[in-house]
């Protein structure tokens, strides 16, 4: 049976602006459908350039990213913090995605009550505004905002960095059961090793100058992805693994020297 | 906080300027009764409270005229100036071309260019909300051209992660998040609508009753006190237009946007 890829970039180059020098630079990735990627670096190493390139928000300089290269459907994002809209209630805000584009979509309220408690809200709390939610709930609107439209494809930009650790786990448990539940291929850009290894298949570390991919390292023979996994020796391993080779790519970051890669 | 400490707090608001106002005006009573300084120049506050009494029916009319006029004038600021922001808000070139000139009216004194409006449009109401106009619509074109632009990037982003098109952007994200900076402009421009009209009501004559013809016409007699109440009920119209726009701008901004003057909506 052949692997549908859910993300393939080529070539890819990116500068930010004309005359500058490239920031990133991946010659080849491909993500498989299903898959639950992590793009793990030290600050500048080019991890949320790249999600946003994948997300379509910056056009890459040279080279082609073709996100849901042998599917057709929608992209779902959570950025660092909630995004929500101040004057929409937590329905509101889950129901913009569905309202914007040239052809906006219809959303039945039994699918909004099915998004809802997949992420954990109950209905009351739908009714609030931004203001009146916690911070973990506001990531749970914004988690349910990105799941809306039923994407295949969901890209995560450090979305539990300003939460505290209960929660943060609490939301990495919740978040790889919906990957899991709803087959989405999702690409994570986290600073946190324990994070990356706990919810993924695989995590890529990036670093140098310009950044690129220094690191594919596969973590999907982990167990099941339950708070038992933290505890696991063979979880423990594979964070050294992942630990040992950010360090590798941290002594490049900014000081390595200029590679050219055939495109 | 607890009731009592809020409490303690919002006397402690109110009190405060109330004894200083108070002070101030036993400091002036006691002035001008020490130095024994004619009336004439300068009148006490309890012959300014007579005089205001006295003439209550027709500073009340007065403060009506020129609150009419105020609110016209201002009511065109709104309309106008958000029509500019929102041009503003769409096109760098016509910002470029055209923001220049809205500095212009700020920067152009309008005590100067009342008597030309006066004379080219109207010796009546019109010219003087006219000139409410001009000189209150500066606060509401920079404020809401700001609100419009000011948008957070990252909102913007998921906007254009979900295609939203530039009419969808500009109605669901950047008008909405535009209206605090509104309304904080409108507070601004009311103020100076009430200058303006009593600047113009200088200039237009006898054929309106407003304050501005009423200082105009006090200024030379005998009356001081007249002349200071006068002045005071136009102070205290212009308070009163800031505290309500303040007032109304803060229920709307928090009843239907969730938002406040002092900043967005806040995560606990």
């Amino acid at each position: 049976m052949s692997v549908l890829h859910s993300l393939r970039i080529s070539g890819l180059r990116f500068h930010y602006s004309a005359t500058g020098p490239a920031v990133l630079q991946i010659p080849e990735l491909i993500v498989s459908q299903g898959q639950f990627v992590s793009l793990l670096g030290a600050s500048g190493s080019g991890k949320s350039t790249l999600l946003r390139l994948i997300a379509g928000l910056l056009p890459p300089t040279a080279g082609h990213v073709d996100a849901h290269a042998e599917t057709n459907s929608a992209t779902g994002m959570v950025f660092q913090s909630p995004n929500l809209i101040p004057w929409r209630t937590a329905r509101q805000n889950v129901l913009l995605p569905a309202e914007l584009g040239p052809a906006p979509s219809h959303v039945s309220d039994r699918d909004v009550a099915g998004l809802f408690e997949l992420v954990g809200l109950n209905v009351n709390d739908t009714r609030k505004r931004s203001s009146e939610l916690s911070g973990g709930m506001q990531m749970r609107v914004a988690l349910a905002r990105a799941l809306v439209l039923q994407p295949s494809m969901l890209l995560m930009d450090e979305p539990f960095a300003a939460l505290d650790d209960l929660l943060r786990m609490q939301l990495e448990e919740d978040v790889r059961r919906i990957h899991d539940e709803r087959s989405l291929t999702t690409v994570l850009v986290t600073h946190n090793i324990n994070e990356a290894v706990f919810m993924s298949d695989r995590v890529l570390v990036l670093g140098g100058d310009p950044a690129t991919i220094h690191a594919d390292i596969d973590v999907s023979h982990l167990a099941d992805r339950g708070r038992a996994l933290r505890s696991d020796p063979e979880f423990h391993r594979l964070v050294d693994v992942v630990t040992n080779a950010l360090h590798a790519a941290g002594s490049t970051v900014g000081g390595a020297p200029r590679q050219e890669t055939s495109l | 906080m607890t009731d009592f400490r809020r409490i303690r707090t919002v006397l402690l608001e109110c009190i405060a300027p109330v004894v200083v106002t108070l002070f101030v005006l036993a400091a002036w009573q006691f002035g001008v009764w020490a130095s024994g300084i004619s009336n004439i120049v300068i009148p006490s506050p309890v012959e300014v409270w007579q005089a205001l009494v006295r003439q209550a029916p027709q500073l009340l009319e007065a403060c009506i005229q020129t609150a009419t006029a105020a609110l016209v004038g201002l009511f065109g600021s709104v309309v106008f100036g958000v029509s500019c922001a929102f041009a503003f808000s769409q096109s760098r070139l016509i910002r470029s071309a055209f923001y220049p000139y809205a500095i212009l009216l700020q920067t152009v004194p309008i005590i100067a260019i009342a008597p030309i409006v006066v004379i080219a449009v109207d010796r009546g109401f019109y010219g003087v909300a006219l000139i409410s106009m001009i000189i209150s619509i500066f606060p509401i074109i920079t404020s809401t051209t700001t609100g419009l632009l000011q948008v957070d990037s990252n909102l913007l982003e998921l906007f254009q992660l979900n295609s939203a098109t530039r009419w969808q952007t500009l109605w669901k994200l950047r008008l909405p998040n535009s209206l605090p900076y509104l309304i904080s402009g409108i507070r601004i421009a009311g103020g100076a609508a009430i200058v303006g009209a009593i600047v113009g009501e200088f200039f237009v004559g006898s054929s309106l009753k407003g304050l501005g013809v009423l200082i105009e016409r006090k200024k030379s007699g005998i009356h001081t006190d007249e002349l200071y109440a006068t002045v005071l009920v136009s102070t205290l119209l212009g308070i009163t237009v800031f505290a309500i726009v303040t007032v109304a701008g803060e229920w709307i901004l928090k009843r239907f946007f969730g938002m406040s003057l002092s900043g967005a909506g806040r995560s606990r």
